[in-house]
């Protein structure tokens, strides 16, 4: 398994847009680029946070700050488990750690470095605090949007609040969303160029009396820069028609709001499509598939170019869909909102009563079993995708590219990730020998046969060949690897340990990096503060130095 | 530091300790570097980032309110505002003809008029055994006894009240752009609104802006204009030219003071030489500086033994 780099398709697009090693992931070009796009995105990523690190209102507020330090007698050893007396691999000691009520078993980090102790660790418990909601609008169907704060249109603007509206805790970064508007950018009767703006004037966190604005040029949501602890008049701005609908939001809670909050960007949000040199947004979002499984959703703009963005052309369009699994491997139920994690590659989704960590990695099959495949085959499998999620279909079609000789007979068969093999008959896989599966005889166009159209339903990846024998002698093979894709949660939590009697409703990160809950409580809804926990530690055995992230009033090593 | 148990238990050793905090560096230590502000031991971002901001709001100086601020931050301690304090209002005027609070080192002054020298009441928020020591009998001793003004309680009742730092509600704006109009309004009030202090009015255009009239209808010769000090509205017989100006001093209505753990004493002034030294009623029937108070004392005799450092033996 791998993992494709969004930057990889950037690097590609220098290649022509004829040309395979821009548009197929699975050919060899792209697979060498890949192994450099892995290392460029790593580096790229670094660059976005060390940018974003010049100043402290973007900063990352959950870096590495505290650590706790617990030095062992000198005269302890730890126990070698390998023969090499030059490089030993220790056996890490049993450690666990007092908090407030209970002994917490502390694990090593995996790498036992900083990067898998601090960034790439996932919590092993939670602590949820409760707080109120007083910020609750409608929605267009007239149903309480909880952490809305103000829904308005233009003809309304501006609003003049008497004593301002107060913003619940925590006071912070507020969400713009402009829709319902036809057109931002325009030129007046004068000759005048105008943009789509909106204004708030309010008190920000630090008590300040502050302004900000903010330029919109299509329908989309936004995030404030200032952090606000109270909004007194917000002015709309050049936006046609006056019908324009402005709604500001705290937290970006669940999907069941008339017209649907926009999905998450990806944090690192760097892509194109293998159609334009221009990046594109990338997006994160939760549903089920036509199966009913559920699935994390990439998402993208239709179109490409920006100007037809501005234009109204604003669909998104599926990428991937990854099926997703609990730790035991079994689905978890409808998911009901996910939350990208800033600043790093972790997404969290929640169902009605879980939340669920996975990664936001967008995972390449194993290459190395496309061992029979000319990778300059004449003759070629065209699927309709290489990725799909459980259930889903796929066509197949069979294409000469050169028909430079005739065709004295092919085949196809597949194997499905159990190992099973079947040959393709007449649109239907059978469960015999692809030995007795040849069709004999030339086509008459350039396709060799029927398209298929199969649902596949083992997760995993299926591996597609197409045998094909020239009149000339020559001989050819393709094959192509079709994954249906899952995720896997690296952890996963259950509310009812937390709060009894709640199902989720909605999950968030808020500009300060913290995790909130929307839970409902027999038709009180209430909003949970979450603190993640990390037993974890480092080692340093020529030092005999003990590292928490923790903070444990006593420790015990065995 | 740690502290080593060490137990014997069967077949293995079990060792016991308590860890110690240890700060890692990181972007926001680099920040504090810029402006000056170091994290303390075991300070988590959360908190620091909310100090360095601070540097920037509130900024440092050597004067009163630098210094506060300085020190209230560097202390990993917080600026609060626990009351709101305001004249009460018949109908959209105040009750007394110029409600002005003063909050003056030891004291408060409460004034009816400040123009006229009226003095409501004088608060005594010094004296441990006084009536206004905390914050909560402060707000009691004003909403009981005052005819002029009341309190609202917004946090911290259990502070002293000297906590709250020397200010007035009496809020300025220099050089506020008039527009070219007869009619315009001021931009003076926030919220909870307020009233200009009509003697206060200066404009840079003397001759428009000549003479304040009493009422709207008074509005008859050259030079004539009037202000409504509740709503800011102005109105002039001729149009203001370009540029004029108007500042101002207002009262406002939504004073809510601010606060800080942090307290401190100017030896210098009037109000607290009160304190520290006997008042003796001279002939002319000016109070003067007599002998030391126990207090004063104390703080003389502190003042001498740092007389030698300061100035060599």
């Amino acid at each position: 398994m791998g993992t494709k780099a969004q930057i990889t398709q950037k690097l590609l697009n220098e290649y022509p847009e004829w040309s395979d090693i821009r548009t197929d992931e699975q050919s060899l070009g792209a697979q060498f680029i890949n192994t450099i796009g892995n290392k460029l995105e790593d580096l790229h990523e670094q660059l976005k946070t060390l940018g974003l690190n010049y100043y402290p209102t973007t900063a990352n507020k959950k870096d590495i700050d505290v650590v706790y330090q617990m030095q062992l007698p000198l005269t302890k050893t730890f126990e070698i488990v390998n023969t090499d007396p030059n490089n030993p691999i220790y056996n890490p000691p049993t450690v666990s750690g007092l908090t407030n009520t209970s002994w917490e078993n502390v694990v090593i980090a995996s790498g036992n470095d900083i990067e898998s102790f601090w960034y790439d660790q996932v919590p092993s418990r939670l602590e949820c605090i409760s707080y109120p909601i007083n910020n609750i609008i409608l929605d267009d169907a007239s149903t309480n949007i909880y952490s809305g704060i103000v829904s308005m249109i233009e003809a309304n603007s501006p609003l003049v609040t008497t004593s301002g509206i107060d913003v619940d805790y925590p006071q912070g970064q507020l969400w713009l969303e402009m829709y319902n508007g036809e057109q931002y950018l325009n030129i007046t009767d004068q000759g005048q160029a105008t943009r789509g703006m909106v204004t708030i004037k309010g008190t920000t966190k630090k008590g300040q009396a502050d302004s900000e604005s903010i330029i919109f040029i299509h329908n989309e949501i936004q995030r404030t820069t200032k952090e606000w602890s109270n909004i007194e008049t917000i002015f709309i701005n050049d936006i046609i028609t006056d019908q324009a609908k402005l709604r500001v939001i705290q937290h970006r809670f669940g999907k069941t709001q008339t017209p649907q909050l926009p999905p998450e960007t990806d944090f690192t949000n760097l892509t194109v499509s293998p159609f334009s040199k221009e990046d594109i947004d990338l997006f994160w979002d939760v549903g089920v598939n036509d199966l009913g499984r559920p699935i994390l959703q990439l998402l993208t703009w239709q179109v490409d170019d920006i100007k037809s963005r501005v234009g109204g052309l604003l669909g998104t369009q599926l990428i991937r869909a990854f099926e997703l699994l609990d730790t035991n491997l079994l689905n978890i139920s409808t998911p009901i909102d996910i939350a990208v994690e800033p600043f790093s590659n972790r997404l969290w989704v929640a169902d009605s009563n879980n939340l669920y960590i996975y990664t936001n990695e967008q995972t390449l099959p194993n290459m190395r079993v496309l061992n029979k495949k000319n990778f300059d085959s004449m003759s070629v499998i065209e699927p309709s995708t290489y990725h799909l999620s459980f259930g889903d279909s796929i066509q197949l079609s069979y294409i000469i590219r050169r028909p430079i000789s005739d065709v004295d007979k092919h085949r196809v068969y597949v194997k499905d990730p159990n190992g099973i093999t079947y040959s393709v008959l007449n649109g239907a896989m059978v469960l015999t020998d692809p030995s007795n599966a040849w069709v004999y005889g030339s086509p008459d166009d350039r396709n060799l046969r029927a398209s298929d159209i199969f649902s596949l339903t083992i997760r995993g990846d299926w591996i597609w060949s197409l045998d094909i024998l020239y009149s000339n002698g020559a001989s050819e093979t393709d094959q192509r690897i079709i994954s249906v894709d899952s995720k896997v949660a690296l952890a996963s939590f259950t509310l009812s340990d937390y709060v009894s009697g709640s199902t989720i409703e909605g999950i968030d990160f808020d500009s300060d990096q913290n995790l909130w809950i929307l839970i409902n409580t027999s038709g009180t809804r209430t909003k949970l503060k979450v603190i993640p926990h990390y037993d974890v530690m480092l080692i340093d055995y020529d030092k005999k130095i003990l590292i928490f992230r923790e903070q444990y009033s006593q420790i015990r090593v065995l | 530091m740690n502290s080593f148990i060490n137990t014997f238990t069967v077949g293995n050793i079990h060792i016991v300790g308590i860890p110690v905090v240890q700060n890692v560096f990181n972007q926001f230590d680099q920040f504090g570097l810029m402006v000056g502000l170091p994290r303390f031991t075991g300070e988590k971002i959360e908190s620091y980032k909310t100090r360095l901001l601070d540097v920037y709001t509130n900024r440092a100086n050597a004067a009163y309110r630098g210094l506060i601020n300085g020190i209230t931050r560097e202390l990993g301690l917080q600026l609060f505002s626990p009351i709101r304090i305001y004249p009460i209002k018949s109908g959209d005027n105040f009750v007394a003809e110029n409600p002005v609070i003063i909050f003056k080192g030891p004291y408060i002054e409460l004034w009816r008029d400040l123009e006229n020298n009226i003095l409501e009441m004088e608060i005594d928020r010094f004296d441990i055994n006084g009536d206004a020591y905390l914050i909560k009998d402060m707000v009691n001793f004003i909403n009981t006894r005052s005819i002029y003004f009341r309190v609202s309680m917004e946090s911290n009742p259990y502070d002293r009240s000297i906590c709250i730092l020397n200010q007035t509600n009496i809020r300025t704006v220099e050089n506020e752009v008039v527009p070219q109009s007869e009619i315009f309004t001021l931009k003076f009030p926030d919220e909870y609104g307020g009233a200009i202090i009509s003697s206060s009015i200066s404009f840079n255009d003397s001759i428009i802006f000549k003479t304040l009239v009493p009422n709207i209808n008074s509005i008859i010769n050259d030079g004539d204009y009037f202000i409504d000090v509740v709503t800011g509205n102005v109105t002039t017989l001729n149009t203001p030219s370009p540029n004029t100006t108007i500042s101002y001093n207002w009262i406002d209505y939504g004073f809510k003071p601010v606060a800080s753990p942090v307290i401190i004493h100017d030896i210098e002034s009037p109000n607290f030489r009160r304190k520290m030294f006997q008042q003796i009623l001279g002939d002319d029937g000016i109070y003067r500086d007599g002998m030391p108070t126990e207090f004063g004392a104390e703080i003389v005799n502190e003042l001498l033994s740092l007389y030698p450092l300061l100035n060599g033996p």
